[in-house]
């Protein structure tokens, strides 16, 4: 239409051909919508909104955080988020925020007296958020980023090439589900728009002038305010995002009634740093939670071939888009994790889960912790500490992760034995987790944990006696070793999983798991791969050995 | 052009009585939308669509059904808003829109707009008796 002035991608139907703005591999689309949001004078000045002059004199007491707008009768208190915080505006293919004045997203009152209401008591709900016959004495104004809530960034240019910028808002989710666990499919990738690090500003004034018993009790609400943000604001909290800094969960404070219906288990581990669409690394704490979820989903596919069931079960855990998950899970780290090609951090991950749940969730966790890793290529021992010639070879140290626990009841396994004892323990924990008494797995899954579909070899070392025989031709380029058919990047999901498990007296138990239900993937090197384990000293330790027909 | 009431109250009630309880809360996501223009609230329906398409493919039959009935609300209030301003306005039945040719951006200016303030006004209706309803 060469009458028209072209349309912002804002205003186009959100399908194929439009503005299709949801594939993060299909960036076009959402490249010019991002421009077009964020900078749309186009002249490298976004709006932004900046911080408001407070008045000193007017905090409700000297400890307050809550202070009143020099220009207003409105209170405000600034807050501080560590990680992300992402929020569900409406009506589009991609998850973003609501926008308010000249396209800045904002969380809205309406939002935050949700989250304020949850926090108060029966009177404290009816004096500040009214009932169905009388209206509230607090107005919620919403909260709203101060300075550059795009978080542009300039990244460095490589040689010959112009500097290019990104945006940090633009963020990436990757559900691995189905691929790893159900069966090989294509990995999609979705894009999605969350605040990364914001400065908000909370603001509040009163429904009520003019009568000094109607006062507000600004303490009050700041505490109320305070205590609701400890449960994390805007949406998947129960994967890191929204948690503000100074507001952590009420289940990982010690005096807290919560702290003992939650698990607390201190971890130190490094790994794959993940990558945003832009480039940029990242650490994510939401990796505890997809290798929970991904753990829970193949274990019970291993004893209920009900699908259906498996995902219900799974959903209720962790949530789905119909309802919240019964598991919230928080990763405090005192320290920021600076992302290089690899991570590392140290912690402490807290899981709040009702009783009956929390003990599968915590013979999960060590399940999960055992058995391989959490993160991107958790399936592999980190090679930058269990193969450190890889480096001149390869010249990088990207694959694989490595995580200790310093918490001495944690685990309890130091030899194939109790590894074995373990499994057997879990299986049957899965069993009495679902109520089946004769357990059938997922024939078609790629991985259900189930003894004649999996195969666990393990021995007590000080190193490595396997990492070499991933790389060796022809396991590296086998879709069930490798991960790939030809040198190169990997195109397959691996079906081994590669761990090496800290024991006592500095030794580690070398766990190498297969999956061998489909075959193919294997292309014939299924049984020279189980004889170079054996060559190497490791021994059957779960699951069958598989029969061979030659 | 002269006042004309054009029913809406009755029409939103009709709407949303028609519709099951799974895609009530659309009507909120339908006052939002308007405000990015036609193409946009058209559009809706054409993704919800596809939607459940791409679900009837995986052979999930209940996740296809709730966009389904998603797709057919929006696709309904499209079709009332044509038949409400098919005396001033010229706008197409949801299934004849040619979005390709950029024909709903070919309206004039005020024609758009009458359109969309109509557009707005129904789906506060819509809000309104969803919140009735619900």
């Amino acid at each position: 239409m060469a009458d028209l002035p072209p349309i912002p991608k804002m205003y186009l139907a959100q399908i194929e051909g439009r503005c299709s703005l949801r594939y993060a591999s299909e960036p076009e689309d959402r490249k010019q919508w991002l421009q077009e949001w964020v900078d749309p004078k186009q002249d490298g000045n976004p709006y932004t909104h900046t911080k408001p002059i407070l008045r000193q004199d007017r905090k409700p007491d000297p400890h307050s955080k809550l202070a009143l707008r020099q220009d207003t009768s409105i209170y405000c208190l600034e807050i501080k988020f560590n990680g992300r915080v992402v929020s569900n505006g409406g009506q589009d293919t991609i998850l973003r925020p609501v926008l308010g004045k000249n396209g800045i997203p904002y969380i809205p009152g309406s939002s935050i007296k949700g989250l304020f209401r949850r926090a108060c008591n029966h009177e404290q709900k009816i004096r500040y958020c009214g009932d169905a016959d009388r209206p509230g004495k607090l107005r919620f104004h919403g909260a709203y980023p101060v300075g550059d809530w795009t978080r542009k960034k300039r990244q460095p240019a490589k040689q010959g090439e112009v500097p290019k910028s990104c945006y940090l808002i633009e963020d990436i989710v990757h559900p691995q589900q189905k691929r790893q666990v159900e069966a090989q499919d294509s990995p999609s990738a979705y894009a999605l728009i969350s605040f990364y690090e914001p400065t908000m500003i909370f603001e509040f004034s009163s429904a009520v002038r003019n009568s000094d018993e109607e006062n507000i009790d600004w303490r009050e609400v700041e505490t109320i305010l305070t205590t609701a943000l400890r449960q994390g604001l805007g949406g998947k909290t129960s994967t890191g995002y929204g948690f503000a800094s100074g507001y952590i969960p009420e289940y990982t404070i010690k005096d807290n009634p919560l702290y003992n219906q939650a698990l607390h288990i201190e971890l130190e581990g490094t790994g794959v740093s993940s990558k945003l669409l832009s480039g940029e690394l990242e650490f994510r704490p939401n990796i505890f939670k997809a290798a929970l979820r991904g753990h829970v989903s193949r274990l019970l596919a291993g004893v209920c071939n009900n699908k259906n069931r498996i995902e219900e079960a799974t959903d209720d855990l962790f949530g789905s888009t119909n309802a919240p998950g019964k598991v919230e899970i928080y990763w405090e780290q005192p320290r920021k994790v600076t992302p290089n090609n690899t991570y590392h951090t140290k912690g402490i991950l807290h899981i709040l889960a009702p009783e009956a749940e929390r003990q599968f969730v915590n013979l999960v966790m060590q399940f999960a912790y055992i058995m391989g890793g959490f993160g991107k290529t958790w399936r592999r021992v980190s090679h930058e500490k269990f193969y450190p010639s890889y480096l001149q070879q390869y010249g990088k140290f990207d694959i694989g992760c490595h995580w200790i626990s310093s918490q001495s009841n944690f685990i309890t396994i130091n030899n194939r034995t109790d590894l074995g004892n373990f499994l057997n323990q879990l299986y049957e924990s899965c069993q009495k987790y679902l109520a089946i008494n004769s357990p059938i797995f997922v024939r078609n899954w790629r991985e259900a944990w189930h003894s004649q579909r999996v195969t666990v070899y393990s021995e007590v070392f000080d190193n490595s006696q396997a990492i070499k025989l991933f790389h060796q031709e022809p396991f590296k380029i086998t879709p069930a070793i490798g991960g790939r058919e030809r040198p190169g990047e990997p195109r397959f999901v691996s079906s081994v999983w590669h761990r090496m498990l800290p024991i006592e007296g500095n030794k580690y138990l070398e766990i190498v798991t297969m999956f061998h239900g489909d075959r193919t993937l294997w292309r014939n090197q299924l049984q020279p791969f189980i004889q170079s384990l054996e060559n190497a000293q490791l021994q059957l330790t779960w699951g069958t050995r598989p029969v061979f027909n030659t | 052009m002269s006042w004309e009431a054009y029913s809406l109250d009755q029409r939103a009630r009709k709407l949303v009585t028609k519709r099951s309880e799974g895609c009530l809360r659309e009507a909120y996501k339908m006052r939002e939308a308007v405000a990015y223009g036609l193409e946009r609230f058209w559009g809706e329906s054409s993704r919800y669509r596809a939607n459940q398409k791409r679900y009837e493919e995986d052979r999930k039959q209940d996740k296809a059904n709730i966009e389904k009935v998603k797709a057919d609300y929006w696709e309904d209030v499209w079709n009332v808003l044509v038949d409400l301003t098919k005396e001033d306005i010229d706008l197409p039945l949801h299934k004849d829109v040619k979005v390709e040719e950029d024909e709903l951006w070919k309206l004039s200016r005020d024609k758009q707009e009458v359109a969309l303030a109509v557009l707005i006004q129904l789906c506060d209706c819509l809000v309104w008796w969803t919140q009735r309803y619900k």
